[in-house]
């Protein structure tokens, strides 16, 4: 037996290839994995050095508007959150209360997700329950061509086709306004909403659907009482990706909202102009004088747009994970 | 040595032809069937043919369609109140999509139909004014894969009833209680009811799944394959569990397992190709089946 096993195994012949590699080889695949490492370190790194240095570059640029000779920092910032008097061309005597901007920002967000989000969220339900499959096969890829169209084309629908429709219909002074701004902002959210929900919905199991109807549920108490409870931290994600579109478009804004640096008043009035933090970074940028006060302050408008979206990003992780925390408990 | 009679096997629904009672437009409670006389000392306790008062579950040429690919073809089989049923068979037999079809979970399934007559409690299922909730709170299920809610212990609980309008929280509690106890489950989770239901094991998941369809306080229960996700122990908790409902309720089970089936069950149908090939009390099935591929199942020859 012990002669057997020094010679030949016949057993240990069929592992033909070395288990052991020569120090070289083996110093070859470390220096492989090693490189891959790095270089997949060094991807991630550029695109979170990306968002550093923009944020680094933006509170850079706007902090000369607060630091400017003569006025007091915080007197600027005061103006800047308080007043709503947006006059920064004026020759003598520039104003530069952001107010009016910001609630325009927040005031088309806001109505546009009021419309977007139930319509979605209605139509992701539809479309993950109620819909056939032939249906639901046609009319996904529809909505997700509606994200796709150039926001120009929905800035050139809103002033062409929307704006005298409202002038006419709906007896408004002006049809690029408040209104105009937050229907096509709704459009172009919706299919951020409607997807992202249906993925979300979609998720809760087949057979968590079946356990609510086996026990005598119908299909809106399953949806009410199961499905949409268990799939809410993707709906929350959802209505926040939703209303982060809403709050950094541009272009359609510029376009249907009238630009008018004004708190509607009364409050509620709809029809009339406003004008967005980021219409007024697009709109001045490109005609302002470089380092002048009214320079930095749109960049002081982009920092405010910054954190605001980043802290939009904080709440809905901390939602979500909470969220989770909850269903996993 | 075996008694002679007991090898003339009746099938006792292919001689037999069905008197169907009248089927009532509304929906109406079941009726409780006339206890089981009691076993006389010696004899069999299971009868070899069941009494027409105490059918539950009847079965009639009964067929299933996917599209136009049958499920299971002509399956005529009656089920006693009370009893537990065991449907045993190969994969894609047909025995699951029978089972589904007792409360209609196959409507589920687009492009399906049924054929024949499938009548529980004297009622067409599959009559056009059925009322599924009404149905399904009569004709509970268990399914294959533990499948709780991501809610409470109490809240799984609760749904159904729930969902029938008992809101009084006295009310709620006692159910509860009583379908966890039932369910032997109780002891594990008294202490924290409001503890989610995922972060149970998987056995008790299930057994959390059966005392949340007692919950509705069904007259008929459908297990596909309970167990077949669960290791032998918890197997065999939900197989003394099985035991313990039976009587009170109407068991059917589904099983891949065949020592399961002769385990727990009075009566075994054995499912072949969608059709019935046999359909008998469980010991005459295993000890003396009267076909030869159901004997060529049960003794592992194929399947």
């Amino acid at each position: 037996m012990a002669a057997a096993s020094n010679q030949k195994d016949p057993a240990a012949a069929q592992f033909s290839r070395p288990l052991r590699l020569s120090f070289r080889d083996d110093m070859r695949s470390t220096l492989a994995a090693f490189l891959v490492r790095a270089f997949l370190l060094a991807v991630t790194a550029c695109s979170v050095l990306a968002v550093l240095l923009i944020f680094i570059f933006v509170i850079r640029q706007a902090a000369p508007f607060f630091t400017e000779p003569g006025v007091s920092a915080v007197g600027r910032l005061k103006e800047f959150l308080i007043s709503p008097r947006w006059f920064p061309e004026h020759p003598a005597a520039p104003e530069y209360g952001a107010l009016a901007i910001i609630v325009g920002s927040l005031y088309v967000t806001l109505t546009s997700l009021l419309i977007a989000v139930p319509t979605g969220l209605l139509a992701a339900v539809f479309l993950s329950d109620i819909a056939s499959f032939s249906v639901r096969q046609i009319c996904k890829p529809i909505i997700e061509i509606l994200a796709a169209i150039p926001s120009v084309a929905y800035g050139v629908f809103a002033v062409m086709l929307v704006a005298p429709w409202l002038q006419q219909h709906l007896g408004f002074s002006t049809g690029t306004n408040a209104l105009n701004a937050s229907l096509i902002l709704s459009i172009m959210a919706m299919p951020t909403i409607i997807s992202v929900a249906e993925d979300a919905l979609s998720a809760v199991g087949r057979d968590i659907r079946e356990a609510s109807y086996g026990l005598g549920a119908t299909r809106a108490e399953t949806m009410l009482r199961v499905v949409i409870p268990a799939a809410h931290s993707g709906i929350l994600a959802a209505v926040i990706l939703g209303m982060m579109r809403a709050v950094g478009e541009t272009m359609v804004v510029w376009m249907a909202s009238g630009n008018a640096a004004q708190i509607p008043s009364p409050w509620w009035d709809l029809s009339q102009s406003v004008r967005t933090m980021t219409a007024t970074i697009a709109g001045e940028l490109g005609e302002v004088p470089k380092e002048t006060a009214h320079f930095h302050s749109l960049f002081a408008v982009g920092l405010l747009l910054l954190v605001f979206t980043f802290c939009l990003n904080l709440v809905s992780e901390y939602l979500m994970a909470q969220m989770k925390r909850i269903a996993g408990r | 040595m075996p008694v002679l009679s007991d090898k003339i096997i009746q099938i006792q629904l292919k001689t037999k032809s069905p008197k169907m009672e009248p089927i009532p437009k509304q929906p109406t409670p079941f009726q409780a069937a006339p206890p089981r006389p009691a076993p006389s000392a010696g004899g069999t306790q299971i009868p070899q043919t069941i009494p027409p008062e105490r059918v539950i579950i009847q079965s009639k040429d009964f067929s299933f369609y996917y599209g136009s690919r049958p499920g299971v073809e002509k399956i005529t089989l009656d089920i006693e109140a009370g009893s537990v049923t065991a449907i045993i068979g190969p994969s894609g037999c047909g025995k699951s999509t029978f089972l589904r079809c007792i409360n209609r979970m196959n409507d589920l399934i687009p492009r399906t139909h049924a054929e024949g007559l499938l009548a529980v409690g004297g009622q067409d299922v599959y009559d056009k004014q059925t009322n599924l909730v009404n149905l399904r709170q009569q004709v509970g299920m268990v399914f294959q894969r533990p499948n709780p809610f991501a809610k409470s212990i109490y809240d799984n609980i609760a749904y159904g009833p729930r969902l029938q309008g008992i809101r009084r929280r006295s009310q709620l509690d006692a159910i509860v209680e009583q379908c966890l106890k039932d369910a032997a489950l109780w002891n594990e989770v008294k202490d924290d009811l409001s503890k989610s239901a995922l972060a149970l094991s998987g056995g008790q998941q299930q057994r959390l799944c059966i005392a949340r369809t007692l919950a509705n306080k069904p007259k008929v229960i459908l297990m596909d394959e309970p167990c077949s996700a669960l290791d032998p122990l918890a197997t065999f908790r939900i197989e003394e569990l099985i035991a313990a409902l039976k009587g009170a309720y109407t068991i059917v089970i589904v099983t891949h397992n065949m020592q399961q089936a002769a385990r727990i069950s009075d009566r075994t149908a054995f499912f072949c190709l969608g059709k019935l090939i046999e359909y008998n009390r469980t010991d005459v099935l295993f000890t003396n089946p009267s076909r030869k591929e159901t004997e060529d199942y049960i003794t592992g020859r194929f399947g």
